[in-house]
């Protein structure tokens, strides 16, 4: 299934406010693309609109269909999400947890076929969990859980991966772990990959292209290298910040300025006091 | 990058053991409560006149007129009447707790049973059918729910503990409310009152009859969606994004899971706990995955309230408690046990 993606006019409201306006976007099949930008940029409310769950206008296709079009059972045959904070039900096995990504093949019984039950298992070795497939989800670490959630994402087939922040509560080592798993994934099965970033040095990593967000709107995109200076990251985040790039690719390190030394905090957050 | 599994892991089912050994005891408490009575008849004799009445086998009944009477006419009912209100009301309970989230959803802590309450408090001293008893009874059980909700939102958060309150508050006031009703028509108390302390003691099969329908297509339609209850476990977004029309779900387990304890309600008063009871049990053995806790609370519930009942019999003999009296004594510290483990999760 082809996971060429096409955006155009998107708008999202939230409680009466505008959070995206008029999005345009499009993504190649198998591309990775990073959603980036300060707090409230609307990173979340974009995949929550391809996701089918906000409302929004404006059109979105996948392959050659539009997904308004699409019952939710066919939508999420084509798109699968990995939410921020995903819920992991109490005493759920990881095998049990990675089935649900199998929901939109089951009958209209609920009855899963011997083929779902591979296609579990597969996402589940894929991420390198056969050894806790039968393990309460809760009971794991927390790069061990992070995984499953992605395993769950990868049952689901979809041509479309919705990552929303999926490493920000991970420490560094299993954060790369993840990641690399996905690049893995995403490069073998030719997976079309967006997510959202708030780790500017992994965004240019992992990511083949960027979209800096701010106020529900493009500020930029392009390469890691067009998107990462350090005068965008200034003008949108309120960050000072020294980009370095060396034989391993881009680096933001954010730099404590002495106004914020003595402030006790940054620019836009004293704006806000 | 996909790997082969090289050993299928399997998702949970229910399996033949765990069903078996419920049947055993569910089988167990029908035997003994078909047993317990003044009147003196044995199991081969029990055995021997139900299998009298299959054709072609050729058994004899070695019962007399009077001892089938018994059987047929107070025993058997009994003990049929107190399996399908004890499946439908754990199935009920089970069911609130997948759809809402909730380890504490329980019809009766949730107001329904109040509603249905004074739903069929209001069909019997107006005098409406029979008929419209359990149609009565649901309607007041509909009415309940949605205001319990309804008042749970405006509190401005959806914990558990926010519902249950929520939940107490609307009890408080159907009740208050059947209360008020029975005592304009004093002329129906005694039947209403009858009913109210549970009527296991003095049913029949029109009381089997009344509730079978509803209990049989509640039952199917909660059954049917005991995978998507597993879906709704990760949250309502989540599962909208697995395909799953949740607001359909929901409006259709619960409208199943309000007609079931309704019609249970209707024809067996108020006997509380056993949503709670049962389920939590059964979470207990054999894991959360609603796909099993669903069937086995139906027939783990139906094997309860039978031997709830034999309890009720037997405690005090030859007076008989209300059996929603056994109910809640075990009910109310199952109750704090479970509000105190899924603490972390309210």
């Amino acid at each position: 299934m082809n996971g060429a993606m096409d955006i155009s006019g998107l708008t999202v409201q939230r409680s009466g406010s505008v959070v995206v306006q008029d999005l345009d976007l499009s993504l190649g099949n198998g591309e990775w693309l990073g959603l980036i930008g300060p707090n409230g940029a609307g990173k979340t409310s974009v995949l929550e609109a391809i996701a089918g769950l906000v409302a929004s206008t404006g059109r979105i296709d996948i392959g050659d269909e539009a997904i308004a079009s699409m019952s939710s059972r066919e939508r999420a045959r084509r798109v699968a999400l990995v939410p921020q904070n995903p819920v992991i039900p109490a005493g759920m096995t990881v095998i049990d947890y990675v089935m649900l990504g199998r929901t939109p093949y089951l009958t209209r019984l609920g009855v899963e076929s011997t083929e779902d039950v591979v296609a579990a298992n597969i996402a589940i070795c894929d991420l390198d969990l056969a050894d806790h497939a039968t393990t309460p989800v809760d009971r794991l670490s927390g790069g061990e859980r992070q995984r499953v959630v992605i395993a769950r994402a990868l049952a689901q087939a979809s041509p479309v991966l919705l990552l929303d922040e999926p490493t920000s509560a991970l420490d560094v080592g299993v954060r790369m772990e993840v990641l690399d798993h996905i690049d893995a994934i995403r490069r073998s099965c030719g997976l079309t990959v967006i997510s959202a970033v708030h780790d500017l040095t992994l965004a240019a990593q992992f990511c083949d292209r960027l979209v800096m967000l701010s106020g529900g709107s493009i500020v930029a995109q392009g390469s890691a290298e067009g998107v990462l200076t350090a005068d965008t990251i200034r003008r949108h985040y309120g960050a000072r910040v020294r980009v370095i790039s060396d034989g391993d690719g881009l680096i933001v390190i954010p730099i404590r300025t002495g106004d914020s030394r003595e402030a006790g905090g940054s620019g836009r957050m004293a704006s806000h006091r | 990058m996909t790997a082969i599994p090289t050993r299928l892991a399997t998702p949970t089912r229910l399996s033949w053991f765990s069903v078996g050994v419920v049947a055993i005891l569910v089988a167990a408490a029908l035997v003994t409560g078909a047993l317990l009575g003044p009147a003196d008849i044995g199991v081969s004799q029990i055995l021997g006149e139900v299998l009298s009445r299959i054709p072609g086998l050729g058994v004899e009944s070695e019962l007399t007129e009077i001892q089938r009477d018994i059987l047929w006419s107070w025993r058997f009912p009994r003990v049929v009447l107190g399996m399908m209100v004890g499946g439908t009301l754990a199935l009920s309970g089970a069911a609130y707790q997948g759809v809402f989230r909730n380890p504490l959803a329980d019809p009766y802590l949730l107001g329904i049973a109040a509603g249905a309450a004074l739903g069929a408090t209001l069909a019997i001293v107006t005098g409406l059918p029979a008929a419209l008893l359990v149609p009565s009874a649901f309607v007041g059980g509909v009415g309940a729910v949605v205001a319990t909700f309804a008042l749970g939102r405006t509190m401005g958060d959806r914990s558990a503990t926010t519902l249950i309150l929520a939940g107490v508050a609307i009890a408080s006031f159907l009740t208050a409310a059947t209360t008020f009703v029975q005592q304009r028509n004093s002329e129906s108390l005694r039947e209403v009152f009858a009913w109210i302390l549970g009527r296991l003691s003095t049913s029949g099969w029109t009381e089997v009859a009344l509730l079978a329908p509803y209990a049989v297509v509640s039952t199917l339609v909660m059954l049917r969606y005991r995978r998507t209850l597993d879906m709704l476990a990760v949250g309502d977004d989540e599962a909208a994004s697995l395909g799953v029309d949740v607001n359909r779900v929901r409006t259709v387990v619960v409208l199943a899971a309000t007609a079931g304890t309704a019609a249970a309600v209707a024809v067996s008063g108020l006997i509380a706990f056993v949503g709670i009871i049962v389920p939590h049990a059964v979470r207990l053995f054999v894991g959360t995955s609603y796909r099993v806790v669903l069937p086995l609370s139906l027939l783990s519930g139906a094997g309860f309230l039978v031997a709830a009942d034999i309890a009720a019999r037997g405690l005090m003999s030859p007076a008989e408690l209300p059996i929603g009296v056994v109910t809640s004594f075990l009910g109310a510290p199952f109750f704090v046990l479970v509000l105190r483990t899924s603490r972390r999760n309210l």
